[in-house]
């Protein structure tokens, strides 16, 4: 690993691998449809050249853009505020057809708020309930989007 | 050359939809929702835009378009405000306004290069939009000739500018494309009936939904990436009476605009490129061409004036693959797109004259559009100087919830946000590693395109992959794809020289 490390930059070298697995995985994807003649291609034969030309771009963001600045370092992810975000959307989605309109900009809203660590939980909640008189007020009734406010 | 009897009834019809009142309002909509996420840094156009498509359902499609056409070009109005007052750019393509607008504004001549912008966005779109007016008509006309090979070979060289041109890394780029065209490819086959990559989720045989996974690339990382950059200090309210240019800045921005409004309008009009690249490309010229090229990046107004120019000029000839090829220059243009075949029409060579009065009529509302930028940008400047201090606390959450129903509405499928939030997370894994995501979606649209028109040239030639070199259009098209990549091969060993020197 340190090896590695020494020729090429690791933020490349990861870039570079995930792509060179994702093109071996569509070739053998693509090797289950059938290829067809050149004359009448089937459905394997387009995947099979886009897995062929990811293998390609594997290949040379290691062994071209991975050696031109080799201290190239992983970002850091903001961990918090992509779970936040995620746990937004995972409640909008559990919640929509569940519990009507309401409920999920509710709580899609308050999660969302968690992705700053700077505010208080009553500033949380009345910017959520802020957002559902608002989003309430807008879609379903102005607009007339066929979304239930509230479901029993 | 140029019929004028037949420009002037085209744009009477066009101005009998643009001015009715209908689309008068919608185009306003458009243009303040597209200022106000374009001033916002960390808000962009897709965002608005999935704000915005719950309304366009219920709206005629010249309408709808109009209005999120307003969106697009009221963002590159937009973006240079926060670029100006707080060396942040409010989007990608104004990054390069910092370089002599925040100089300017702490020289004490903000407003000034406020008023510059607006002008010089004024101007810029003009231009382009002069351009699309003109060239649209003959180039559809001339793309009539355009058979599948034709199409296919021209995809190849849009997505292939798209990779190469875009970026300094255009391995990572091309993967993106790859990528694209590979999800482009998940559903079932229309031809064989074969399931492709669905993995036997009944929500992905129709492939994937457009709108979710382009919101899901663009609109959720810049959420999760700018959430905690944290609030800035309200800048000072802009007075009129400073905002006006001297004798002496008339005389530096006139050219200047030309300048960058011509190569804006050339990078705007070719597929895969668009305004971030016209905006660098402008401010390197101006540089370049300048007496004393050692005032930029000290508040040179040139070097407000140009890139602004270039990156408004761009968004309009944009407009032009998008509306005569059917072929999308840049992923906003490829929501657009959705959002025509959403309402049943296909735009394509056919667009221009099976529906004039959606060309058209869009062409005039970008007019009037712009004059309602022009009115926005400087009389109320000071309104998006103070939309520059809502506290992010509010203002994320509140597009988070949205974004999610905007999506949602799309097709009323929970699916859709499921979809929504593993390409949230793809676009935010692929952000960190330093991949492109335009060049993705770009390809995700022309996919379906690009393997129908691959499978049509090759049943036509009897399966001689020649047929692509044969025909002198189709063989132009892959030759200029051709100087891309010793145009890549060059400036990689070039950079790499460099590298060695230092």
């Amino acid at each position: 690993m340190e090896r590695l490390r020494r020729l090429f930059s690791l933020a490349d070298l990861v870039a570079g691998a995930l792509v060179l697995a994702l093109g071996v995985f569509t070739l053998y994807e693509a090797s289950g449809y059938a290829r067809g003649s050149m004359a009448n291609i089937g459905p394997g034969f387009f995947p099979g050249l886009l897995g062929m030309l990811l293998v390609a771009c594997g290949i040379g963001i290691i062994l071209v853009e991975g050696t031109r600045d080799r201290s190239a370092a992983l970002p850091r992810p903001e961990i918090r505020a992509a779970l936040a975000t995620v746990a937004a959307l995972g409640l909008f989605a559990l919640l929509i057809e569940r519990a009507g309109l309401a409920p999920a900009v509710m709580a899609t809203t308050y999660a969302a708020s968690y992705a700053t660590t700077t505010v208080t939980p009553l500033f949380r909640f009345v910017t959520a309930s802020g957002v559902t008189i608002v989003c309430v007020l807008v879609f379903p009734i102005a607009l007339g989007l066929p979304m239930r406010i509230v479901t029993w | 050359m140029v019929d004028l009897a037949a420009l002037s009834e085209n744009l009477a019809l066009g101005f009998s939809v643009a001015l009715s009142w209908e689309a008068l309002f919608y185009a306003m909509i458009g243009v303040t929702l597209g200022t106000f996420v374009g001033v916002l840094p960390g808000v962009g156009t897709m965002s608005a835009i999935a704000m915005l498509l719950p309304l366009t359902f219920l709206m005629e499609p010249a309408l709808a378009i109009i209005m999120l056409a307003g969106i697009y070009y009221g963002g590159a109005y937009g973006g240079s405000t926060a670029s100006i007052l707080l060396n942040l750019p409010g989007t990608p393509s104004s990054a390069v306004t910092c370089l002599d607008g925040y100089p300017m504004a702490r020289n004490g001549r903000a407003g000034v290069a406020l008023f510059v912008t607006t002008i010089a966005s004024f101007a810029g779109s003009i231009m382009g939009l002069m351009l699309l007016a003109l060239v649209a008509p003959p180039l559809a006309q001339f793309a009539l000739q355009f058979r599948s090979p034709e199409y296919f070979s021209l995809m190849v060289l849009g997505l292939m500018a798209a990779a190469i041109l875009a970026s300094s890394s255009p391995f990572r780029s091309l993967a993106s494309v790859v990528l694209g065209l590979l999800l482009g490819v998940v559903g079932i086959d229309m031809l064989s009936g074969t399931s492709r990559f669905t993995f036997g989720w009944p929500t992905l045989f129709d492939g994937l939904p457009l709108v979710a996974v382009v919101i899901g690339l663009f609109g959720v990382p810049e959420l999760i990436a700018n959430v905690r950059s944290g609030n800035y200090q309200r800048p000072q309210a802009v007075r009129m009476r400073d905002m006006l240019p001297s004798r002496d800045d008339w005389k530096r921005i006139r050219p200047a605009m030309l300048r960058g409004g011509s190569i804006g309008a050339f990078f705007g009009a070719l597929p895969g490129t668009g305004g971030m690249i016209a905006s660098f490309m402008a401010y390197a010229v101006e540089k370049r061409v300048s007496r004393t090229p050692a005032r930029f990046g000290k508040g040179a107004i040139e070097g407000v004036a140009a890139p602004e120019t270039a990156n408004n000029s761009a968004v309009q000839t944009a407009f032009i693959p998008t509306l005569t090829l059917g072929i999308p220059g840049d992923p906003v243009m490829a929501l657009m797109l959705g959002a025509l075949m959403i309402h049943g029409i296909t735009p394509g060579t056919a667009l221009i004259t099976s529906n004039p009065d959606i060309f058209w009529g869009l062409i005039v509302s970008f007019l009037v559009g712009n004059v309602m930028l022009l009115l926005l940008n400087i009389p109320l400047i000071n309104l998006w100087i103070r939309v520059l201090s809502i506290p992010r606390q509010i203002l994320f959450p509140a597009i988070t919830a949205f974004v999610c129903i905007g999506v949602y509405s799309v097709n009323l499928a929970v699916a859709d946000i499921v979809v929504l939030m593993v390409f949230g997370l793809l676009g935010y894994a692929l952000m960190l590693l330093r991949f492109q995501t335009a060049p993705l979606v770009l390809g995700l649209i022309l996919g379906p395109m690009m393997e129908e028109n691959l499978r049509r040239s090759l049943l036509i030639s009897r399966g001689d992959p020649m047929v692509f070199l044969e025909r002198p259009i189709s063989a132009t098209f892959l030759g200029l794809a051709g100087l891309l990549l010793v145009w890549l091969v060059v400036s990689e060993i070039r950079r790499r020289r460099q590298l060695r020197a230092t």
